[in-house]
């Protein structure tokens, strides 16, 4: 598992956590059932506090990515195919909704954007060809 | 169970009045303890250690008060002051026997351990050692008593980013036993940043709050904004408002501001969140 934390960074460190651990995950880097360090090893190894650690893990077994065995660990869950384009299109979500923010805030309309997009889409299918 | 339980604590000095103060650190975290200058810090981890005279309250480490059982009292207990109260004089070895004789329990193999690791010389007087070098000195030998609860006051202040990055070292790998307790007060509120679980806020004596981290990150925004959308806020909501020509900022736990249009809001950093509310209103 690779993780790196920052303190300075806008995004909490146990948001930052969970979502290196999300990636890996869904990437395949990590495998279901892999065992994963326990909590206060990972707060030790990131000197990060043990509340911190918990809450990433704790907050990622509540999503089913990661399961806990009390006595025995925390362990990579079950995750099929659906699961992870679930996941990929829920992060595609949210940056959408950045996107259509911005558009409000600079009243660019929501034809503007999809143009931008067939765009984005016919120059990726150009450098393919 | 707690690791420090200090219960309706007040003490009175010259000047200062530490006022009806009460904290619970559970075992197993680290919790820092932040305020301004003559805040009441010192104050509270010297009452803490018995060394101050207290009006009222109660002190308890891992469930006993110093007069139920002061043996386990002190010897659960480990705490480094801001200042040296070694004998400077005294070569580091010398330091050594005369904990072995004090304290039983002085685990010798782990002080050399870490000397070496730290190449702290032996044969020096501690009054020739670098600043750094001290407080490396100090926080070993307070390990060296194997505590469960260690106190710390000021462990990083003074000290340079690597040896600094070494003391954490140190107390990340004493919090490996999720029995230990560390309460660390310091003005170095980054170091808190990663390595705290809980944070109290100490201001004129007395408690501002005193919760873990998480929950105040997840709680606190900081807001950005300009005068005219101030206007149109409930300041009552807002924690130490700062203004300039340019907008103002303020800390607030008020979702319904911070989610408004013209409003921009970040997750605090924990200097931020002290700043905001240990401000001096004119």
């Amino acid at each position: 598992m690779k993780l790196m934390v920052s303190a300075l960074s806008q995004i909490p460190i146990y948001e930052q956590i969970k979502q290196q651990i999300k990636e890996q995950v869904f990437s395949g880097d990590l495998k279901p059932g892999e065992q994963l360090p326990s909590i206060r090893t990972l707060a030790k190894e990131l000197k990060v506090g043990v509340i911190t650690s918990k809450r990433a893990y704790d907050d990622l077994c509540g999503e089913g990515v990661l399961v806990s065995h009390p006595g025995k660990g925390v362990f990579v869950g079950e995750i099929n195919e659906d699961d992870v384009k679930a996941a990929h299109l829920q992060m595609i979500e949210e940056q959408l909704r950045d996107v259509s923010n911005l558009a409000g805030q600079y009243s660019i309309s929501r034809e503007d954007i999809e143009m931008l997009i067939e765009k984005i889409y016919k120059e990726k299918g150009e450098m393919e060809q | 169970m707690n690791g420090i339980e200090v219960k309706n604590l007040t003490v009175q000095m010259e000047g200062f009045t530490l006022d009806n103060v009460s904290i619970d650190v559970p075992a197993g975290v680290v919790m820092g303890l932040i305020g301004r200058n003559g805040a009441g810090k010192s104050t509270l981890i010297n009452s803490i250690a018995d060394c101050t005279e207290k009006k009222a309250g109660e002190i308890r480490i891992n469930g006993n008060t110093v007069s139920e059982d002061r043996v386990k009292f002190f010897s659960d207990l480990a705490v480094v002051f801001d200042k040296l109260i070694y004998n400077d004089y005294f070569k580091v070895g010398k330091l050594e026997k005369l904990f072995m004789k004090i304290r039983p329990d002085f685990d010798s193999h782990f002080f050399n351990t870490y000397l070496d690791f730290f190449r702290i010389d032996r044969y020096k007087r501690i009054s020739k050692l670098s600043f750094g070098m001290k407080k490396k000195l100090q926080l070993i030998a307070a390990m060296s008593m194997r505590p469960s609860v260690l106190i710390l006051d000021e462990p990083t202040t003074g000290i340079d980013p690597a040896d600094r990055s070494e003391i954490i070292d140190l107390i990340s790998d004493f919090m490996m036993d999720e029995e230990h307790t560390v309460m660390l007060s310091t003005h170095i509120t980054g170091d808190l940043d990663k390595i705290g679980d809980y944070i109290t806020l100490i201001d004129d004596g007395k408690i501002v709050f005193s919760e873990s981290k998480v929950d105040l990150q997840d709680r606190y925004r900081l807001i950005r904004t300009d005068k005219s959308i101030l206007s149109t806020i409930d300041t009552g909501k807002l924690i130490g408002v700062h203004e300039n020509s340019f907008g103002v900022e303020a800390l607030t736990d008020d979702e319904k501001i911070f989610s408004r249009p013209g409003v921009t809001a970040v997750i605090p950093t924990i200097e931020e969140i002290m700043l905001h509310f240990t401000e001096r209103r004119a």
